[in-house]
């Protein structure tokens, strides 16, 4: 060493020894009556509301509602629910149909404070509650029906994201659930990135729902990369199948995989 | 629109007011009449898509991104990192940003597609860092393709763009050959300077123009020569003061609206830090996360993106300041600048203290020449053995030697540079580069040149002897000090932390 320090500037060694600091702290705030009984200072500007908060990834965790019965009778999965991050209430979920029990199963996998109802979808958005609009019934089975224009109505009106969802194995649920399985029926719900309606005509933002709930519900296996290449490619529709087909088709056994891309 | 920032000037009325020294916060009392320069209400974030959407397809100069893409054009996304904001943000913007971009890249039909991270000299991203700020679609889709590098400035496959004074420029390879680039990146602070060009040029570049002598017009070449290469779209959203978690909400509100959630927990946190050892303290408090308002993004040509995004800032944070103080008094607080150690290093709480808040201001400073700072932080000689290995180093052998920057440079600087252990801790361990100290120290003496005296209240007194400061045990200790420089009664400012200030001066 070339420079010369104060003999004095030793190192410290802070002491590890536990304080207790809580008792006092509390006491000093008792004054305030906690907070009900404060002075301002003379110049300082006085107080505003804040704002709510958005959707955070631990607000989004999969914790499964041990309260819904749903929870315990069906074996469900959901993937893309990273794309929730971020989103502020109200919001528009708009999702396939596929059976009775549709709105039950979104509303099992989402967050408290996205909670979706499909009745008084006005009052609710004005509430700041979000809903849930499904297509038609489709005319090709195991495809995806119509959307009509009411989500993209209510998004553009209320200035809000819709959401699209895939849900799938949710056909016929209700009456499979009525019967003595040994195994519960496996669903899954697929979330993609929110859309924006800003700017587009209800045509369009109906045709871009519809488009990416179709290639949610055909492409479990795609990047969101990939679906957003192929949002703009013509798809071919499946042919059209009797209904055990489809039920067959929905409960064959899938091959395990340990990553899933959407996840 | 969050409330601005004002100064307070302290009266009877005034509770004690908070005051943050590495992990540790208390209440102090202020003397009558002290300044406190409290900066813009931390306010949470609202969806940025409606801005960022705006700003793509209305961008201050030039065309919209939508009409400069198409199928068969090269693209390279740019994600520019300069290490901050600290604490992270909770909802990165940047991932918005990317995701709308290729939302329109998708759109027009573009296949050739990467994402490069600009760190410059700050620490490489890892594929958690990637996931954790661009989210799980980007990660997935782009990530497992290696569609997304993060720069290396010490990398044998830059390729030169042009000379400056003699000297080439090298850059990223990929973005040099792309038609379109879109940078994407943060504005929180006033500085000069494009953060994108600094973060993919070599390391010898980004020495020699913000090295020992920082050239401005040398920079400003630079970020022309990269402009020039291709066609580039910046877009950079401003952000607001940190928004802090119930745990830490007490760092948002001011003292006299604090209720009782509040007091709890700040008893709660003072208690955590004096009653758990330390990495049970670091548990809770090392790795904070924040919300930001997003106050506006603003889209295109990269000269006119950083001119009005700067404007911006300066609208929603100049706190104007009557007049420069005696003596400035400045909370450092460890989350504030180093990820994942709630107390921060010596040499990165100058640098805080001196630079990022000192130095924050529209050109008159906040301190008079001649006058005094003093700032709160242990100065423990707390660096993490893996990504701040150079700044021990610095701390322990360079300093004790000599403080001067241009000795440092002399005899010091090249050999750092070209350490193979630090150039391995850097390429492979996610590190910073060990230039990356050396800047610090150079910037942290040129802003104490015309100080009189720096002091650390609750100090370590060797590390501030080794930094040629001086360490106190209380403020009063501290005024008592800075009195023989300034007199007995000197007009105090104290920046209130956690949030930045920048100082309008009458």
């Amino acid at each position: 060493m070339s420079r010369d320090l104060s003999p004095w500037a030793r190192e410290s060694h802070p002491s590890a020894r536990p304080r207790i600091t809580w008792p006092a702290d509390m006491m000093g705030f008792a004054g305030t009556l906690f907070g009900l009984r404060t002075r301002r200072p003379s110049n300082a500007p006085p107080r505003q509301g804040e704002p709510r908060d958005r959707l955070s990834r631990s607000d989004i965790r999969r914790i499964p509602d041990l309260f819904n019965v749903l929870a315990w009778r069906v074996d469900y999965q959901v993937m893309g629910i990273d794309a929730l991050t971020g989103l502020q209430a109200p919001v528009v979920f708009a999702a396939n149909e596929q059976g009775a029990l549709d709105w039950q199963v979104l509303k099992l996998v989402l967050p408290p404070r996205l909670r979706t109802t499909h009745r008084h979808l006005s009052r609710s958005l004005t509430q700041g509650r979000s809903v849930a609009v499904f297509t038609d019934d489709p005319l090709v089975p195991d495809e995806v029906g119509d959307f009509t224009t009411v989500a993209a109505d209510l998004a553009t009106q209320y200035s809000i994201p819709i959401v699209p969802v895939a849900l799938g194995g949710t056909f016929k649920l209700k009456e499979i659930l009525r019967l003595a399985l040994k195994s519960k029926p496996r669903v899954w719900v697929c979330f993609g990135a929110p859309i924006y309606v800003h700017g587009r005509s209800l045509a369009e933002t109906t045709a871009e729902v519809q488009a990416a709930v179709g290639e949610l519900f055909r492409s479990e296996q795609m990047s969101w990369w990939a679906v957003q290449r192929g949002a703009a490619a013509p798809t071919c529709r499946a042919e059209s199948m009797p209904r055990w087909r489809r039920l067959w088709g929905q409960t064959a056994p899938r091959p395990i995989r340990e990553h899933r891309l959407w996840q | 629109m969050p409330r601005p920032g004002f100064v307070l000037e302290v009266d009877d009325k005034t509770p004690s007011l908070l005051t943050i020294s590495g992990a540790a916060v208390r209440l102090q009392g202020f003397g009558l009449g002290t300044k406190v320069a409290y900066p813009a209400d931390a306010v949470p974030s609202t969806d940025p898509v409606g801005l960022i959407d705006a700003a793509l397809l209305s961008p201050v100069e030039g065309d919209a991104l939508l009409r400069r893409l198409g199928p068969g054009v090269r693209l390279t996304i740019v994600v520019a990192d300069n290490g901050r904001p600290q604490p992270r943000m909770r909802f990165d913007v940047r991932r918005t940003m990317v995701e709308r971009v290729l939302e329109l890249a998708a759109r027009s039909k573009v296949d050739d597609v990467q994402v490069v991270i600009a760190t410059g000299l700050h620490r490489r991203w890892s594929d958690h860092d990637v996931t954790r700020v661009l989210g799980d679609r980007v990660a997935s889709s782009f990530l497992a393709d290696g569609l997304i590098t993060s720069h290396d400035v010490t990398s044998d496959d830059l390729v030169g763009i042009g000379d400056i004074d003699g000297h080439t420029v090298k850059m990223n390879a990929r973005v040099a050959s792309s038609d379109v680039v879109v940078t994407v990146g943060i504005r929180d602070d006033h500085s000069l300077g494009c953060p994108s060009t600094l973060g993919l040029v070599d390391a010898s570049t980004i020495n020699r123009v913000a090295g020992l002598h920082a050239d401005a017009a040398a920079a400003d070449e630079v970020a022309r020569l990269v402009a020039s290469t291709s066609e580039t779209f910046a877009v950079v959203a401003v952000i607001g003061q940190p928004f802090l978690r119930p745990s830490l909400s007490f760092l948002n509100r001011r003292e006299w609206e604090w209720r009782l959630v509040d007091q709890l927990a700040f008893a709660a946190a003072r208690q955590f830090v004096a009653a758990l050892p330390k990495q049970g303290a670091q548990k809770l408090y090392a790795s904070p996360v924040a919300d930001y308002a997003i106050l506006d993004v603003v889209g295109g040509s990269p000269e006119a993106v950083h001119t009005e995004s700067r404007e911006v800032w300066r609208a929603a944070n100049a706190v104007e300041v009557s007049a420069p103080a005696d003596v400035l008094v400045a909370s450092v607080w460890g989350a504030g600048f180093d990820v994942g150690n709630p107390v921060g290093s010596p040499i990165n709480a100058a640098h805080n203290a001196l630079v990022d808040q000192a130095g924050c201001h529209l050109g008159t400073p906040l301190v008079r020449d001649g006058g005094v700072v003093v700032a709160m932080h242990p100065l423990l000689r707390n660096f993490s053995n893996r990504t701040q290995a150079p700044s021990a180093d610095f701390f322990t052998n360079v300093l004790p030697e000599t403080l001067d920057p241009a000795e440092i440079h002399d005899r010091f600087e090249a050999s750092a540079a070209h350490d193979p252990w630090y150039i391995n801790l850097y390429r492979e361990r996610f590190a910073h580069h060990p230039l990356r100290v050396f800047h610090s120290w150079y910037r942290i003496k040129e802003a104490s040149e015309g100080l009189a005296d720096v002091i650390w209240v609750g100090g370590d007194r060797r590390s501030a002897g080794i930094m040629g400061h001086r360490a106190a045990s209380t403020l009063a200790d501290a005024y008592e000090v800075a009195s023989a420089v300034v007199g007995p009664r000197p007009d105090i400012t104290y920046l209130h932390g956690p949030g930045r200030v920048l100082g309008a001066v009458r």
